[in-house]
């Protein structure tokens, strides 16, 4: 008889349908999978045919074809051995098959006949849904994951007798759906309480965040750079869901979602060490999978001691931090991926560490200063909006802070500026300051005539790009947005300016 | 260029063998060499009195190597011109000296060389003090005088750079061959010069950078102008070199001072206190050494300075240079609101960020 079964493989973070087609009649008994399988889902036979076994249905002696379309896109998800097991059951008569036309069927199959995990439910059902599907039936490890996908109507299984009681009429109750809550307390790694003075650099990380902002940080070492960076899971706004969604859908598909959580609720703080390849970076692989820059979406990627990144690595960051997106392309497939980010670097000034710093010698030549500085090319200085420097705490001891704001604090107005921010944005498809196009610039970032002769006057004096320029009207809009203003004021935009560094003399001359 | 007789035969004397500048010198205040590349042999008793039978041969080597169109059309494609001590175009302030060079290879803007100038030099590694004080100094200066320096990396750059921006002229000394652009980096500043201003040398076209070359043509600095700034050398500098050649040529040389802490500035430092220069902590202390007239350099007034600005200034007088805590204590302002005002008294030059995080006067 002849049957055939929908599921759904991996795209990227979409996903598309693959019809399981089974054909099976009397003849030599025999199993074969055509239609680009690769391995994983050749080596699924073996798996379907155990877990038949072993669920207490009879295999039979069968000659099957089964065919996977469409049979141009290669395959390569076990996820599609629910499909061939149930789609065989049917064509050989052990269950009936009517009911599995009305079912999108994602799971792998263990020996036992248990279903397992798989990785990217989330935007499996999402792309499904899409399409027109609304039944689905997935692992009983992934039902918190599809319980947040809204109006689908999910069925966890835990084995295949499962799915066979439900296809034969058995009652099951659909998963219900999980409504969306951010609302748990952040408790942070470090307290922004507990950093004394560095009030320039607090008041920047602070602007940072609010409008998703790049930062970079420069001190000697010892002085807070880390500990600051620490900070800033702490300050982070909660993600509304459908950036929670984003970043849900990237992490699922890279298998780091964990069955108890079924989707991310807080934003990503990513930090790759120094020796990290361009690929794990950008994202790659034979399959091109997600790299940090993807898996930092919505959230922040934070790079401590950025010289000693490899050059190349460094440059791939210029696409994704310009468009919030990387194009990962292989020699069979070519993915995009979502990388909008909020890019925190931390750098000491020269190799030695104590350029400038009045604390200790440098022992460094000009040259290998900068040499050193030069690893930062001008183009990915030019995307950072914030610079701040970290001083020797000697200095600023005696500003100790008994008046420090502690984290809580500030991310209260974190979040209350990001909300203007997404009241403001809502419809145009993006949620911070620092991803406004230049036509949403001209909108909303309206300055007086006053301040637009400070701007013009430090654009000569400084020669600023005007991808520069930009960026310190978004900077400012932010920093207007965290003071409650409608309008960009003057005092805005002069303290927009003050953080934005310019070239490597600023790095190496102040 | 089509190159003149008298340009030729400076030109041939000075690159024989064994010829240098006080026997060429010698030669051409001696002899009026019109007519020795034709006729080489006419000369040769005359030569031979003033200088020796070895160096006649030696300039009867060389005028069989050289074709002197293939160096006219040599320095056409290079654009430059050349300028030899016969020439009326030769800067008068340098002919005065043994040393002057007999030839000077220019590309730029000749009438300069007429021009009075103003040399300014100094460390190859500034510090933003020093930066600061150069652009001072040199917008101020270029406005009366071309500013001579020698394209070295650092206070050189900076002086051409800043002649360049306030609409001043320049010129750039090199140590190598008018061609060669050194240091690198240099390159737009050069392209800049040549075409704004003028670029000179003492060495043929393709001379290649060597060490003792570029103490040789702090000379020529010195030489052709008027007085020597230093704004900030140490020690060791090769800037005390071309101390000593304007010292020597009796220039009147300033020193702008600089932190006892800061070894960039100990040689400016040193030679205040050995009274060897000028001290100059503005340009009217230059111009009333020279005996011209004073420059108005009042800083713009009139601007209403609120409480917290005049706090600001007066602690940053007292103090100096201020950390953004230390002055964030002596106003009563939020971080943001401090942060703003610091970068407004910054536009309408009140204050200058010295590096991240501090301010001064």
């Amino acid at each position: 008889m002849f049957t055939t079964v929908k599921s759904y493989a991996l795209d990227g973070i979409e996903g598309y349908a693959v019809e399981v087609e089974v054909f099976s009649q009397n003849g030599l008994p025999s199993l074969d999978i055509v239609g680009l399988a690769t391995n994983a889902v050749k080596e699924s036979k073996e798996r379907v045919r155990s877990a038949i076994t072993n669920s207490g249905f009879d295999f039979g002696a069968h000659k099957t074809v089964i065919n996977l379309a469409p049979a141009e896109v290669k395959k390569d998800s076990s996820g599609l051995d629910l499909a061939i097991a149930v789609g065989y059951l049917a064509a050989v008569g052990q269950i009936p098959y009517s009911d599995c036309k009305n079912y999108v069927f994602l799971g792998e199959l263990s020996l036992d006949g248990t279903v397992r995990r798989i990785n990217g439910v989330m935007p499996l059902l999402l792309s499904a849904m899409q399409e027109g599907y609304r039944r689905f039936i997935v692992p009983a490890d992934n039902a918190k994951e599809a319980a947040y996908v809204q109006g689908a109507e999910v069925y966890a299984v835990k084995n295949l007798g499962e799915t066979v009681g439900l296809l034969a009429g058995l009652k099951y109750e659909p998963l219900k759906t999980c409504r969306y809550d951010a609302g748990e307390k952040i408790i942070p790694e470090v307290d922004i309480a507990e950093i004394k003075g560095q009030l320039l650099a607090k008041r920047g990380l602070e602007i940072a965040v609010a409008g998703g902002h790049n930062l970079l940080m420069c001190g000697s070492p010892g002085t807070g750079k880390t500990m600051l960076a620490k900070c800033v899971t702490g300050i982070m706004p909660k993600m509304t869901f459908e950036e929670g969604i984003e970043v849900t859908k990237i992490h699922s598909v890279s298998g780091l979602l964990s069955s108890e959580e079924g989707m991310v609720k807080r934003r990503p703080f990513r930090s790759p060490h120094h020796t990290a390849s361009i690929y794990s970076l950008t994202g790659g692989g034979s399959k091109a999978v997600p790299g940090e820059v993807s898996l930092a979406h919505n959230g922040v990627l934070f790079l401590d001691e950025m010289p000693e990144y490899s050059r190349k690595a460094l440059e791939a960051l210029r696409q994704p931090l310009e468009d919030g997106k990387i194009s990962v392309a292989r020699v069979n497939r070519s993915v995009v991926y979502p990388a909008r980010f909020m890019l925190i670097a931390s750098m000491n000034p020269c190799p030695c560490g104590y350029y400038g710093s009045g604390v200790k010698e440098c022992t460094c030549t000009q040259r290998e200063i900068l040499n050193y500085v030069s690893k930062i090319s001008g183009p990915l200085l030019d995307r950072i909006d914030l610079y701040v420097t970290v001083d020797n705490i000697e200095y600023v001891e005696f500003r100790a802070a008994p008046t420090a704001e502690n984290s809580e604090t500030v991310r209260k107005r974190v979040e209350q500026a990001r909300e203007i921010q997404l009241r403001r944005f809502a419809g145009y498809g993006i949620y911070t300051n620092s991803q406004m196009g230049n036509k949403l610039i001209d909108k909303f970032c309206k300055i007086d005539a006053e301040s637009e002769k400070l701007l013009k006057s430090v654009f000569d004096d400084r020669k600023l790009s005007p991808r520069a320029t930009t960026r310190i009207l978004k900077t400012a809009r932010t920093i207007a947005d965290l003071g409650g203003k409608e309008n960009i004021t003057f005092d805005d935009l002069a303290e927009a300016i003050q953080y934005k560094t310019v070239d490597k003399k600023d790095l190496i001359l102040g | 260029m089509k190159l003149t007789e008298k340009q030729k035969a400076v030109l041939l004397i000075s690159s024989a063998y064994g010829i240098g500048i006080a026997k060429g010198r010698k030669l051409i205040s001696a002899v009026n060499l019109e007519g020795i590349t034709e006729n080489l042999p006419k000369f040769r008793s005359i030569i031979t009195s003033v200088l020796g039978e070895k160096d006649y041969r030696e300039i009867c080597v060389r005028a069989s190597e050289i074709n002197f169109r293939e160096e006219e059309e040599k320095y056409t494609k290079a654009g430059v011109k050349i300028v030899t001590i016969l020439d009326e175009e030769y800067p008068e302030t340098l002919i005065r000296y043994e040393d002057a060079p007999l030839c000077l290879y220019c590309k730029g803007d000749i009438k300069l060389l007429g021009r009075p100038c103003f040399a300014v030099v100094g460390t190859r590694f500034p510090t933003k003090y020093g930066v600061r004080v150069t652009e001072e100094f040199v917008s101020g200066l270029s406005e009366r005088f071309c500013i001579v320096s020698g394209l070295a990396r650092g206070i050189d750059s900076c002086a051409h750079r800043t002649a360049l921006e306030s609409g001043g002229k320049t010129i750039a000394v090199l140590g190598c061959g008018v061609d060669v652009i050194y240091p690198p980096e240099n390159r737009d500043l050069y392209n800049n010069i040549a075409e704004y201003g003028l670029v000179i040398s003492e060495y043929p076209l393709g001379e290649g950078v060597s060490a003792h070359n570029f103490p040789a043509r702090n000379r020529i600095i010195s030489g052709l102008s008027r007085a020597v700034l230093i704004t900030e050398a140490g020690e060791k500098s090769g800037t005390m070199l071309t101390l000593n050649y304007a010292l020597n040529q009796g220039k009147d040389v300033f020193c702008v001072p600089g932190s006892i802490y800061n070894k960039a500035s100990s040689g400016c430092n040193k030679a205040i206190k050995d009274c060897q220069t000028r001290l100059a902590v503005n340009i009217n202390d230059i111009y009333s050494e020279l005996g011209m007239s004073e420059a108005d350099i009042s800083k713009p007034s009139g601007l209403q300075l609120d409480v917290n600005e005049d706090n600001i200034i007066k602690a940053l007088t007292e103090n100096g240079e201020m950390h953004f805590e230390e002055i964030l204590g002596v106003v009563d302002l939020s971080v943001p609101q401090l942060n703003s005002l610091l970068i407004k008294m910054t536009a309408v030059k009140l204050i200058t960020k010295t590096k991240h995080n501090y301010w001064s006067i």
